[in-house]
């Protein structure tokens, strides 16, 4: 379903040039959560946007349920829906009117609009607020509404940035059940997190990526296997090259 | 389109931001205003002496006469004045004015419609039939488009006219003919229609266009710097959208609200004339009708059009609410300038004026309001505004939501003048619009320094020039080449071209001079001509005792090459890096012919288009050239032949000088043409280049 092939990205500024993801290589098939994970300024975000074709890659591809991102980035688009912890939401809009709208973007018609709206209503719990104003909602709500609005013209792959940034214990607990249930509604899910834990948890295959580059690549057990380390975090460690003392965290 | 209209409007307007733009602004604003001018009318009619009206006449009798005329009138109306009564006045209502008499002494030479022409007189009377004949005579003349001028015939006509009543009514009252006689008049315009005086009506366009800017700006920036900065707009340029169809809603919207806001304002305007009683003062002698309304609000939505677009196109730039205001605030400053400008008395909307951004709109609705529609112009003004909109637009659609307004680096100005680690061939655009936004300000400022310099030889005046050109054309896009790391050959074309090239050069810089003559002749009206001839007058007389080897090294051969090293280097490769061959060579001939147009403090605009012509052919050669250098000789040997060509046209002719507006014989346009031809032809056999930097580096 996603088929990432040598993605490349090089940042100019100041007359310095800054590889931020270097030939990134990788594939995620129908019911398959992907864990992109990496300490800040990996190259996680800048890979998903790649993915999207909202950034235009140095070089290489990607190919999302048969379609080019470098040729067809419509059609990619439409096979895609997004949640990325620094996606806002319209201050003067209501979580409906912002649905709506998003059902206009992506060409949905008009009864089906209305039938998806109250699916997912009823999935996400959303109907307290439906008619609120987005600006009086909470972190949760909001993220929540954003996760309504990626999912709103049923695409089959999903991409989650950082969808937990910024939420609580109970939040983010809510919001891996959901990826849970992606994965069983057969949608192909690449996530992005911080949170190594609950990323062994959700994520059928684990990608560590480290300046731009894809450094391990497998299960958790493989990649136990593959560095040696009993946890995520002391793989993570060794990626950065600090001793796990020094940072206070143990296997 | 109309559902992504709909939300970016329901956006805007649920925002109180906008609310207090759009009502309370000018809810509360124009009665404030309102009363504050009636205030300082009441203060200053109360204080000011009353007006004195310049009335000429061509003799002592004349006004003798028409002063007997005058005093029926006034005796009628009960106004005239006798010494230590004077009249009562309502309040608020000026004082009559006093008439001046002026006429000239025996022997003095005197030309009355001359006097009113040139604004010494406010009104010329002149007696085209004596009291002695059947009908009493008279023509006023009076200087086109002056208030003074227009006033003081209403307040004479005034008394005349009542003179003329008061026959109609003893003759129907008496049945016998009356005593008085009835008077005839007829008005004469004199003069360039220029205005020499200043009315409140001509401040209403501004402070309309202004509050039309204010509606505008604020939902631009929200819609898009304030979009990316909620993180609203990566979520829909995800969408399967294309970005153009985004952007025009968003931009259908800005400009909904700034005619929302014009609407507001107008209304509020024309609500608060009527209740101050300023309706006349505001708006003209001619007050307001239902047309000069909709005519005033289809110009403001012409004009919200097009800033609308303008402003879309820089906030498109921004990458914050905050950058979007950095960028906007000197916009809006430079926007104020054309709009004061229009304000000048005297300025008269010309095809070249109907061109320029703003100006055009602001001297239309002042036109409007004055009772004047010019329909030929009035087209072009709304076609020009219509084109700039969708360039700036277009610009917007380049621009808006790509990955480097989306995702471009967070860094501050001070990367901006950061020395990078690695030299590059090619200067960028944003190293290019920082070279152009320094130099444009900084050539209005220093270009008219040397003509002040009164204490100045002519020679010291002509070496400040030469130092400006050089510091302005040269040194600043070297010291910017520097500090970027621009390799100086490639970056300027500061290469040696084939010796063909050089050939074609010569050949065209010898014989390019006549055409641009000729082109002076046929877009020059004689009177402007001449006009040109007095304001440079002085300055050819003194320039003919410069030994010309000085003359032509500061009027010929540094701006030459200063200029090709900017234009046809420097700017010519910046815009080659995203643009094709011939919009580049467009743009920057287009540059070019603006730059020549201020001249010693003047605008010259009747030297744009032959100086963007020889742009054109500057850029064109080079393009096939791939080099400034045979530009510079062609530049410099045009300059050179144009430099002396006045002296040797007085050599051989003096009625074909060029003040004279005579024809070059047709041998000598003939020989021209073949020998440009020649240069012509040379040119296109050299290599061609591919169409950008982009094609070029992949064909290396």
């Amino acid at each position: 379903m996603i088929e990432v092939q040598e993605l490349t990205k090089d940042f100019t500024s100041g007359g310095q040039t800054l590889r931020a993801v270097d030939r990134l290589t990788l594939t995620v098939g129908r019911g398959e959560v992907y864990g992109l994970l990496g300490p800040n300024g990996a190259g996680k975000t800048t890979s998903l946007r790649m993915i999207l074709g909202l950034l235009a890659p140095t070089s290489g591809d990607a190919i999302i349920g048969g379609a080019r991102v470098s040729t067809n980035s419509d059609a990619v688009k439409q096979r895609i829906g997004l949640v990325s912890a620094s996606s806002g939401l319209y201050q003067w809009l209501s979580p409906r009117e912002t649905l709506s709208y998003f059902a206009d973007l992506y060409q949905l018609p008009r009864e089906r609009t209305e039938q998806r709206i109250a699916e997912l209503e009823s999935l996400l719990d959303l109907s307290r607020f439906m008619d609120r104003r987005c600006a009086n909602l909470s972190t949760g709500q909001k993220q929540r509404v954003t996760l309504a609005r990626a999912l709103l013209h049923d695409p089959p792959v999903m991409l989650l940035d950082e969808p937990t940034r910024g939420l609580d214990i109970v939040g983010t607990h809510v919001i891996f059940e959901y990826v849970a249930q992606l994965r069983s509604l057969g949608k192909a899910v690449i996530l992005s997190t911080h949170r190594l834990d609950e990323a062994t948890q959700v994520c059928d295959r684990l990608g560590l990526l480290h300046a731009g580059q894809l450094r391990y690549e497998g299960s958790f057990a493989a990649l136990q296997e593959q560095t040696g380390r009993g946890s995520l975090y002391e793989m993570f460690l060794d990626l950065l090259g600090q001793p796990a003392s020094l940072n206070g965290v143990s296997a | 389109m109309g559902r992504l209209t709909l939300k970016e409007l329901r956006e805007t307007l649920r925002d109180r931001r906008t609310i207090l733009t759009l009502v309370l602004m000018p809810v509360l604003v124009y009665p404030l205003l309102g009363i504050t001018f009636q205030k300082f009318f009441i203060t200053q009619f109360a204080v000011q002496e009353p007006t004195e009206y310049h009335v000429g006449f061509e003799s002592m009798e004349q006004a003798v006469e028409f002063r007997n005329a005058f005093s029926q009138g006034n005796q009628l109306l009960g106004r005239e004045i006798r010494p230590g009564q004077p009249l009562p006045l309502k309040p608020g209502e000026p004082p009559d004015p006093s008439l001046n008499f002026i006429y000239p002494q025996p022997g003095d030479e005197f030309h009355l419609a001359d006097a009113v022409a040139e604004g010494r007189l406010d009104l010329g009377v002149r007696i085209v039939a004596p009291s002695s004949s059947a009908r009493q005579q008279f023509e006023f003349l009076v200087r086109s488009g002056s208030v003074l001028g227009r006033d003081a015939r209403q307040f004479v006509t005034s008394r005349l006219q009542a003179v003329n009543d008061a026959f109609v009514d003893d003759y129907l009252q008496s049945q016998t003919p009356p005593v008085r006689q009835p008077f005839e008049w007829q008005q004469t315009s004199l003069g360039d229609s220029v205005a020499s005086d200043f009315s409140l009506a001509t401040l209403v366009p501004l402070v309309l266009i202004l509050m039309t800017v204010t509606g505008a700006v604020y939902p631009a920036i929200d819609l898009t710097a304030g979009e990316r900065e909620r993180g609203t707009l990566e979520a829909l340029i995800a969408a399967p959208i294309s970005r153009r169809h985004v952007l025009f809603a968003k931009y259908i919207a800005v400009v909904a609200v700034a005619l929302l806001t014009a609407m507001m304002n107008l209304s509020a305007m024309i609500a608060t004339a009527y209740g101050t009683g300023l309706e006349q003062t505001l708006f003209g002698s001619a007050g307001l009708s239902l047309t000069l309304i909709v005519q005033i609000f289809g110009l403001l939505a012409v004009f919200a059009a097009f800033f609308s677009a303008v402003i879309l196109a820089i906030t498109s730039i921004a990458r914050s609410f905050k950058e979007a205001q950095a960028y906007l605030i000197p916009v809006m400053l430079l926007s104020l300038a054309p709009g004061v400008l229009a304000l000048m008395p005297g300025l008269e909307l010309t095809a070249w004026l109907a061109l320029t951004p703003l100006v055009n709109i602001v001297v239309l609705t002042r036109d409007l309001l004055d009772g004047h529609f010019p329909l030929g112009l009035a087209s072009l003004v709304l076609g020009s505004s219509v084109i700039y909109a969708a360039l700036a637009l277009s610009l917007a659609a380049r621009i808006f939501g790509t990955d480097s307004v989306l995702y471009g680096s967070s860094g501050t100005l001070s990367d901006l003048w950061q020395r990078p680690d690695h030299g590059r061939s090619t200067p960028t655009v944003i190293h290019g619009m920082i070279a152009l936004g320094v130099l444009f300000p900084l050539f209005i400022l220093l270009g008219g320094v040397p003509a002040r310099l009164t204490d100045w030889s002519l020679t010291q005046r002509l070496l400040a020039s030469s130092g400006i050109t050089v510091l302005l054309f040269t040194a600043w896009p070297l010291a910017l080449a520097w500090q970027t790391r621009l390799d100086i050959r490639e970056g300027f074309g500061l290469t040696v071209a084939q010796p063909r090239a050089y050939l074609a050069a010569l050949l065209l810089g010898v014989s390019l001079w006549p055409f641009a003559y000729e082109l002076e002749i046929w877009t020059i009206s004689p009177e402007r001509l001449q006009a040109l001839y007095e304001l440079f007058r002085g300055f050819e007389v003194e320039l003919r005792k410069i030994p010309i080897a000085w003359k032509l090294i500061a009027l010929a051969f540094v701006p030459a090459v200063c200029e090709e090293l900017f234009f046809r280097g420097y700017l010519f490769r910046v815009l080659r890096t995203t643009q094709g061959r011939w919009p580049t060579i467009l743009i920057t001939a287009t540059l070019f012919g603006l730059f020549h147009v201020l001249v010693r403090d003047a605008l010259l605009f009747e030297r744009f288009l032959p100086t963007a012509l020889m742009g054109l052919v500057l850029g064109w050669v080079a393009d096939r050239t791939s080099s400034t250098t045979p530009g510079m000789l062609l530049h410099v040997l045009h300059n050179s032949l144009v430099l002396l060509l006045p002296d040797w046209l007085d050599q051989q002719d003096p009625l074909m000088s060029n003040h004279a507006q005579s024809h070059l014989p047709s041998w000598m346009i003939a020989v021209a043409t073949i020998i440009a031809g020649l240069g012509w032809s040379a040119i296109p056999s050299l290599m061609p280049q591919p169409e950008n930097s982009r094609e070029r580096l992949e064909a290396e």
